[in-house]
């Protein structure tokens, strides 16, 4: 046997991630603390890892939502609550992960083909939180996504501005998900539950100038 | 240099070059990656990750490949299509019979 490297397995990409709160060895907090030095000096164990990559991707948009909170609800909120912002980053933590490989279609016998769980988990967050005055919280994908064809059922925990039409913000959700599995994916969605789990974040205020565009 | 290792390096420019492809990751666990750039650096041995593994196994050719897609793009589509690239590549049919291309998606966007 010939071999230029040695071609994984799919247990085999289990290792760190079977760590609880950590992502190819590195917990939300050591990523957090790369992004805010701005991915510098390289480490290529977190640029290498799609997982760890795939976070950095959820993480960036999470401190773009909270920053754009009201200062005041973001000062009011850690001695209030903050078990969302807790809640969030466990569930990017679980979402990133690899997970099962998801089959893509080819007619030759030669193809194995896949996206990877994680990857399709990525997807929704990143699909989700272009969705005005709402963040994702959680991705869950159930159903035999192992198995071409089989019917899956989405379920997508998110977080929205206090006053926000909730059945209308849904309805949006559900349609900017299914375009982008529709897209990237051939799974047969039979279902996009959504699941509004709190509602605490202020929106924030326009200011003069912004009111007057 | 093996010949498959020559390939490797050949397929890796290819797979990057296919429209919607935005990132190749290792095809070794991350862990083993880590412990062979420890061991690189004690050797004072600098080693690249592979991105593309070939491996020929009873005279038949397989190639692994894990990579990003850009958002814009279609997963499956540009899955299909580094299959197709590496499939059709002159330089993988002359070495040996294709047994198996399996090509990942691992990240979009």
């Amino acid at each position: 046997m010939i071999s230029s490297d040695t071609p994984d397995s799919v247990a085999a990409w289990g290792g760190p991630d079977d760590e609880a709160d950590q992502l190819d060895g590195h917990t939300i907090e050591q990523l957090s603390d790369y992004l805010d030095r701005s991915r510098t000096p390289a480490d290529p164990s977190i640029d290498h890892s799609p997982a760890c990559q795939i976070a950095l991707a959820s993480l960036e948009r999470l401190h773009g939502a909270m920053s754009s909170m009201a200062q005041e609800e973001a000062d009011r909120a850690p001695s209030l609550d903050d078990s969302w912002v807790t809640t969030i980053l466990e569930g990017i933590v679980r979402d990133s992960r690899s997970g099962r490989d998801i089959p893509i279609s080819h007619p030759a016998s030669t193809a194995r083909l896949a996206i990877t769980e994680g990857a399709v988990r990525g997807l929704l967050r990143a699909a989700g939180d272009t969705v005005d005055n709402l963040i994702v919280g959680r991705c869950r994908l159930d159903g035999e996504i192992t198995t071409l064809g089989a019917p899956i059922t989405v379920t997508v925990d998110a977080n929205v501005y206090k006053g926000e039409n909730i059945p209308v913000l849904a309805d949006k959700l559900r349609d900017t998900l299914f375009g982008a599995l529709r897209t990237h994916t051939e799974l047969a969605i039979v279902g996009i539950d959504v699941i509004i789990r709190d509602i605490y974040l202020t929106k924030p205020e326009p200011s003069d100038e912004e009111a007057t565009l | 240099m093996t010949d498959a290792a020559e390939l490797a390096e050949k397929l890796e420019a290819i797979v990057r070059s296919v429209p919607g492809v935005t990132v190749l990751y290792p095809t070794t666990p991350i862990v083993v990656t880590i412990v062979g750039s420890v061991v690189e650096a004690l050797t004072q041995r600098a080693k690249a990750p592979k991105l593309v593994t070939v491996t020929t196994e009873k005279a038949q050719l397989s190639v692994t490949a894990r990579i990003g897609v850009a958002d814009a793009a279609s997963s499956a589509e540009v899955c299909r299509r580094v299959h197709d690239t590496i499939a059709a590549h002159p330089a993988a049919l002359a070495l040996a019979p294709i047994n198996t291309i399996s090509v990942t998606v691992v990240s979009i966007g």
